[in-house]
């Protein structure tokens, strides 16, 4: 039987009816228009379809209303929860800064390519202590633009421009911590000497 | 006023924008949570939780996604919660309402009402297959707008789909040749 003549799988049944789509296309469609069986499994699905998408049960205008009615009461009694993931970025800012210090100072020598041209205003191999700093408070604002803290103010992070302080405050995280600062710093696709 | 406006108002504390909120969405969450948990009094409750969650919870969302997006994602796991006591309840041997619908589906069932059967089947399903059922067929929505629902791949939303429809469908078939 040639594939043009088999019958549908089950998925490919599924798929039709969810989708009006299947893997083979035109030739599974051309099978369908003489299989008495498989249209027959389709009006099935079909059908299931149909039962599925019945309406649920029902509620009255009033009841509605009453329901916003007592949602409104309640939120007018309710404060709001600050939003605690920005709050826990804006911890770990001063953190992410100085692993970027970090890595700067340290991954050039590892990862940075030969052929990488240096730019002009910082020398090559990231080693200079004041490129560093320039770099990492420019890395860090890519950063933060990239994880969207927009109340951070670009002074703030020049506040730890002393690629020391970025050090010794990256070096007092916990371990996980600066386990996972690294692994987001590495895994963020930004180059720090680009302009 | 479109819903990211009303949004935006309302994370600036604007009652009445957010009451608009509720207004436009509400029906649309009534009616996926009793989808998912066939109990009309239920998600009313669950509505109803589903929205004063929202508005505690407004200021961390930040916009990137639909709000009826986050809004169902709130409300799906409302519902899931609520399954897994109903579960749990009736594990347990409680008779309370959540435990005991009345009348029992297989009641209905014995008495030819395919609508029960068919929704006593939906109760067996695992409830990510439960929840991309209701969203796929009853709110029509597209696999990505399940997929960020549900914090999951549009491909894993399409093969819970399918799987659940060939669960479905086989008891579903299976139970009405026997009668």
């Amino acid at each position: 039987m040639s594939t043009a003549e088999r019958h549908w799988t089950d998925e490919e049944i599924v798929r039709w009816v969810d989708e009006r789509n299947s893997p083979e296309g035109i030739r599974v469609t051309e099978h369908l228009g003489r299989c008495e069986a498989c249209r027959a499994r389709i009006a099935a699905v079909e059908a299931l379809f149909a039962a599925l998408g019945t309406e649920p049960p029902s509620t009255t205008d009033a009841e509605m209303a009453a329901q916003r009615n007592r949602i409104l009461q309640a939120v007018r009694s309710r404060p709001r929860v600050p939003d605690r993931r920005l709050s826990r970025r804006l911890v770990w800012l001063p953190a992410i800064a100085a692993a970027i210090a970090a890595l700067l100072l340290w991954a050039p020598r590892w990862t940075r390519s030969p052929e990488t041209a240096p730019s002009a205003d910082a020398p090559a191999g990231g080693s200079a202590p004041l490129a560093v700093v320039v770099d990492a408070t420019r890395a860090a604002e890519e950063v933060v633009a990239d994880i969207r803290l927009p109340d951070v103010e670009v002074s703030t992070l020049e506040e730890w421009s002393d690629s020391a302080e970025l050090e010794r405050k990256f070096a007092e995280l916990p371990s996980e911590d600066r386990e996972a600062i690294l692994t987001e710093l590495t895994s963020a696709d930004f180059n720090p000497r680009d302009p | 006023m479109d819903d990211r406006d009303l949004v935006l108002r309302a994370q600036e504390g604007d009652g009445e924008a957010y009451g608009r909120l509720v207004e436009l969405h509400q029906p649309r969450i009534y009616a996926t949570l009793a989808k998912m948990t066939h109990d009309r009094d239920l998600a009313l409750d669950l509505t109803q939780e589903a929205f004063i969650r929202a508005w505690e919870e407004l200021d961390g969302f930040q916009r990137r996604s639909a709000f009826s997006t986050w809004l169902y994602r709130i409300a799906v796991r409302l519902a899931y919660d609520a399954l897994r006591r109903e579960r749990q309840r009736g594990e347990s041997g409680s008779t309370d309402r959540l435990a005991d619908p009345a009348p029992r589906p297989d009641d209905r069932v014995a008495a030819g009402d395919e609508t029960a059967l068919l929704r006593q089947r939906i109760q067996e399903l695992p409830e990510m297959q439960r929840a991309v059922v209701t969203l796929r067929t009853w709110n029509d929505l597209s696999y990505r707008e399940i997929a960020a629902i549900l914090g999951t791949t549009e491909g894993s939303a399409r093969v819970s789909f399918h799987h659940a429809i060939t669960r479905l469908r086989g008891s579903y078939e299976s139970e009405a040749n026997t009668r």
